[in-house]
């Protein structure tokens, strides 16, 4: 019997199904399958699910407890939490950060174990070696045997943990993120190890010093001492406001220290020449937009005669990258003998900067260097050994193997010498890293510690009990009325050498310990009723430790102490003005000489006139200020870069990429813009004016008149004649870069007053980096604190939560923590 | 009944099969009405081609609530890929339309008279 009326359609039909439905089933290229990407309900046609506002009441049962656990999802990017019990409290945290976050998480984690090139290829392949030298895992792994099964700290991460994945598991393809379903990537559960991972990933993020010394080793070994003198000291330049001057804590200043018997203008090794052009090419930038170690913030307090001895207040703006989904999210934390409010990162449980009823705190980075470097000497006949304290050591060497997407795994091995990590690099000598990150530390401890502490004396003391790395300006207020700031942790000790540089690695210059804790810089109720820090120099010329020496410049510092120093009866509306302020420093420096030295050739001009009736401000509208911004860029450019052509500094060591060889930053960061501000002040004709090139006598009216005129030339180019277009906002915007680095996820710019050296910065003309978060708070009513950050709540572009919150606050609004509607629990501890 | 009214029934269920089973996630299972239509109601090539139009219009019916985030989900999954935006609309539309195609081919091929 014929079943087929035709044969071949019914071959044809089959084939065809075949082949399409094996087609979208299977990855083709870059692509993931198609029937999942491209199906109308799942795939990337499907709707982010809607984020309700307000209260939701939910029961949380795990590992046979139950607890009633209240939400509270607000529009501002922050959602209360109680819960009756602590681990249910974390739980839901977890639950929620990866409701909102994973995929941020997923990378943030991947990071930290140096995988990310397992998820999206050789591009991220130098990221993971660094990630593996740093030995991240390695030392997660250590620090969470260490810790206590019965600690609270074990407690709290891992009922996070247990949140995280409880919403792993139960993630749809529908939910799944758009960056997961592209990359064909099912999420794995987390686990604690993962959390000390992302931990160690932080601190190395937030460490200063970074590969400083390894560019700067050039500066050392080309320079003549007199021009290291010069151009880069090891004390700033300028003017300067340290953040524990010696009048307010002499103490601390009163021992013999290590200063004394560094060599701080000479190199202590010598790398072949040839080679030593190469010796940055190992660093290893990841995509992803992290907040840096060269992250700058401001953090203030006050009390006392500032507050008619009333309360205290403090504010605090860390200064990242900022982007979206943002590196901050907000909870407020309430659970037995809590309730917390502030910003953490996607991946931690806990507050990291915010208050509770009882105390606020805030940070900067301390830009205490914590990485040191040397140059092993090794010997041919000698293999695998480098030499040390006069023997030859073997290399502990591990192997790691790295898997790569759509490519052969790569095998690392690793060396590690008693003074830290050898890092890959082409230089040919092994320059082995040390970083206080790389020994266990538990700065997640003292975190979980301070969302619970009550005064600045009890969160001091978790400070010194955990809190090692990647060194803060710790500014502290509580609702008795004292303030503090403690840039603690680990400041290493060398006996000699100059660790500006590459250190000699054969054992003299080794650590012999850490800067002892009585002679760590602090203050605590100051009497001029203020402690503050914008990543200024910490200490004042006389500390006798060596701790560093490449820091913000010190005129964000220095507008902050003005104002600090003329306010009184400081509230909140006082403190946001200031945290606003874009008043930039360097006008009060540099405008009058500028106007003298141009006033002979643009005295009769508009953009002379606007100029002489300028106010320094930064503002959108202002014309003046574009012209500023460019002229102090010129100025920098036409004094310094002979010196570096002169030394044979180029792009490999360096040039344009670090703020002492004329980075982006060089303009509020560094020596360079120290130095200008010096000479211009105290010599304007000073010698080191001249044109190193060409011993073109220079000084600072010819630099000035010779940048002005750049300056003016270049605008009537880009611009035309003086006009709307040269103000500031027509120049100079904000956005949200992508923290994934995908720029299509970047928001729109817009137009943003502020610069690098405005206590509201806005660094860089198209700037990514800035207040990634506002706090302002008054101990006497902390229920009425005010903060925002840019971004939203949800990492999902489609989602009205994503950047939501960009344009108010690039418009200087604050929000109210704590909203009126919440249900009364989350008014637990107030008013007591 | 006119064979011309079948096969516009025929078009409009497909239509229809492809708005609901794509709306719920499962629009692979498109051929499973494809070979029933084909069997019963669309036989001939015109209409089969027809039928498969059909089907992407019940698709695009079902990407119409919240068009514009959609819409923008599959931009930025382009963009972000590298690939040309309609390219994702036209292979999405493709699939269906090659499903349907197929399965109506299927059904059409086989006897009405042995069942």
């Amino acid at each position: 019997m014929k079943i087929f009326s035709s044969k071949k359609r019914f071959i044809t039909g089959l084939i065809v199904i075949i082949v399409i439905i094996s087609m979208v089933s299977f990855s083709i290229g870059p692509l993931p399958p198609l029937n999942k990407l491209l199906n109308p309900s799942t795939g990337v046609y499907s709707i982010p699910p809607q984020y309700k506002t307000g209260a939701k009441y939910i029961n949380i049962t795990y590992d046979g407890k139950t607890a009633e656990v209240i939400t509270f999802q607000e529009t501002d990017g922050f959602i209360g939490i109680y819960s009756n019990h602590n681990w249910s409290l974390y739980y839901e945290q977890g639950y929620l950060e990866a409701k909102y976050r994973l995929a941020q998480m997923v990378f943030i984690k991947k990071e930290g174990q140096g995988t990310l090139s397992q998820l999206v290829g050789k591009s991220e392949l130098s990221s993971d070696i660094f990630s593996r030298e740093l030995m991240d895992c390695q030392v997660a792994k250590e620090e969470v045997n260490n810790i206590s099964k019965s600690s609270y700290t074990y407690m709290a991460t891992n009922s996070f943990v247990a949140g995280i994945n409880s919403y792993i598991n139960n993630l749809s393809y529908k939910n799944t993120p758009l960056l997961f379903k592209l990359l064909d990537y099912k999420p794995k559960d987390f686990n604690i190890t993962n959390i000390f991972a992302i931990q160690q990933t932080f601190l190395w993020e937030n460490s200063a010093g970074g590969f400083d010394p390894l560019y700067f080793q050039y500066a050392l070994q080309e320079m003549p001492e007199n021009v290291i003198k010069a151009l880069y000291p090891a004390y700033p330049a300028g003017i300067q406001n340290p953040i524990v001057p010696y009048k307010c804590n002499p103490e601390v200043y009163n021992e013999t220290g290590d200063i004394k018997n560094l060599t701080l203008y000479k190199t202590s090794t010598h790398i072949p020449v040839n080679n030593v052009s190469s010796i940055p090419s190992f660093s290893s930038p990841t995509s992803l937009e992290f907040p840096s170690s060269d992250s700058f913030s401001n953090d203030w307090a006050v009390n006392g005669i500032k507050t008619d001895n009333v309360s205290a207040l403090l504010a605090n703006d860390p200064h990242l990258t900022t982007s979206v989904p943002s590196i901050w999210i907000g909870f407020q934390l309430v659970s037995p003998g809590m309730n917390v409010i502030g910003v953490v990162f996607p991946g931690f449980p806990g507050i990291i900067l915010g208050h509770n009823n009882y105390l606020a705190w805030g940070a900067t980075n301390g830009q205490i260097q914590e990485t040191y470097f040397y140059a092993e000497e090794t010997s041919n006949s000698h293999p695998y050994s480098y030499y040390s304290n006069g023997n030859w050591t073997k290399f502990t060497v591990i192997n790691e193997t790295i898997n790569v997407k759509d490519s052969k795994p790569y095998k690392l091995q690793m060396e590690v010498a008693n003074n830290g990590v050898v890092v890959d690099n082409d230089s040919g000598t092994k320059i082995a890293m040390d970083w206080t990150g790389l020994s266990p530390s538990y700065e997640l401890t003292f975190f979980l510690n301070i969302d619970r502490a009550h005064t600045v004396t009890q969160f001091k003391d978790s400070l010194i009990q955990y809190f090692k790395v990647a060194i803060q300006n710790w500014a502290v207020a509580d609702s008795k009325g004292n303030i503090g700031i403690f840039p603690y942790g680990n400041y290493p000790v060398i006996e000699s050498g100059n660790p500006r540089g590459v250190l000699n690695g054969t054992g003299r210059s080794n650590w012999v310990g850490f800067v002892p804790l009585k002679y760590e810089p602090y203050l605590y109720d100051p009497a001029r009723g203020f402690v503050f820090s914008d990543n200024q120099i910490t200490i004042s010329s006389n500390y006798p430790y060596y701790i560093g020496w490449d820091y913000e410049s010190g005129y964000r510092a220095d507008e902050a102490y003005t104002l600090l120093n003329s306010t009184y009866g400081f509230n909140t509306s006082k403190m946001e003005k200031i945290q606003l302020t874009v008043h930039d420093y360097t006008t009060d420096i540099f405008l009058k000489p500028l106007l003298k030295s141009i006033e002979k050739y643009y005295g009769n001009t508009n953009i002379y006139n606007e100029l002489k009736s300028w106010n320094g401000n930064m503002d959108i509208n202002s014309s003046a200020a574009s012209v500023f911004y460019f002229w102090e860029q010129n100025i920098l450019n036409d004094t310094f870069l002979p010196y570096l052509e002169e030394y044979g500094i180029t792009s490999n060591d360096g040039l344009y990429n670090t703020a002492f060889f004329l980075g982006s930053d060089s303009m509020y960061h560094g020596p360079l813009i120290e130095d200008l501000v010096n000479w211009t002040v105290k010599e304007p004709n000073s010698s080191y004016f001249n044109n190193p090139l060409n011993n073109k006598t220079r000084n600072f009216n010819t630099l000035s008149l010779e940048a002005f005129n750049q300056t003016i030339k270049e605008f009537n180019e880009k611009y035309g004649k003086i006009s709307s277009k040269w103000n500031w906002g027509n120049i100079h915007k904000r956005y949200l870069s992508s923290f994934f680095g995908i720029n299509t996820l970047n928001t729109k710019e817009i137009p943003a007053a502020g610069d690098g050296n405005t206590i509201n910065a806005a660094y860089g003309i198209i700037s990514n980096f800035g207040p990634s978060w506002r706090l302002v708070v008054n101990l006497s009513k902390p229920e009425n604190a005010m903060g925002i950050y840019p971004g939203g709540i949800s990492e999902n572009p489609l989602s009205s939560y994503y950047s939501n919150n960009f344009i108010a606050w690039n418009n200087g609004v604050y929000y109210k923590l704590m909203p009126d509607n919440m249900p009364k629990q989350f008014y637990y501890g107030y008013g007591d | 009944m006119n064979n011309k009214y079948f096969n516009i029934y025929g078009m409009l269920i497909l239509l229809a099969t492809a708005f609901l089973i794509s709306y719920y996630g499962y629009w692979y299972l498109q051929v499973i009405p494809a070979i029933l239509i084909g069997y019963f109601m669309v036989r001939k090539i015109l209409y089969i081609i027809l039928s498969g139009i059909f089907s992407v219009i019940g698709i695009y019916i079902a990407l119409i609530p919240s068009y514009g985030t959609r819409i923008k989900g599959a931009e930025i999954a382009s963009n972000i890929a590298g690939i040309p935006f309609y390219l994702i609309i036209a292979l999405t539309f493709l699939i269906i339309f090659v499903i349907t195609i197929g399965g109506l081919l299927i059904g059409s091929s086989i006897k009405r008279n042995n069942l």
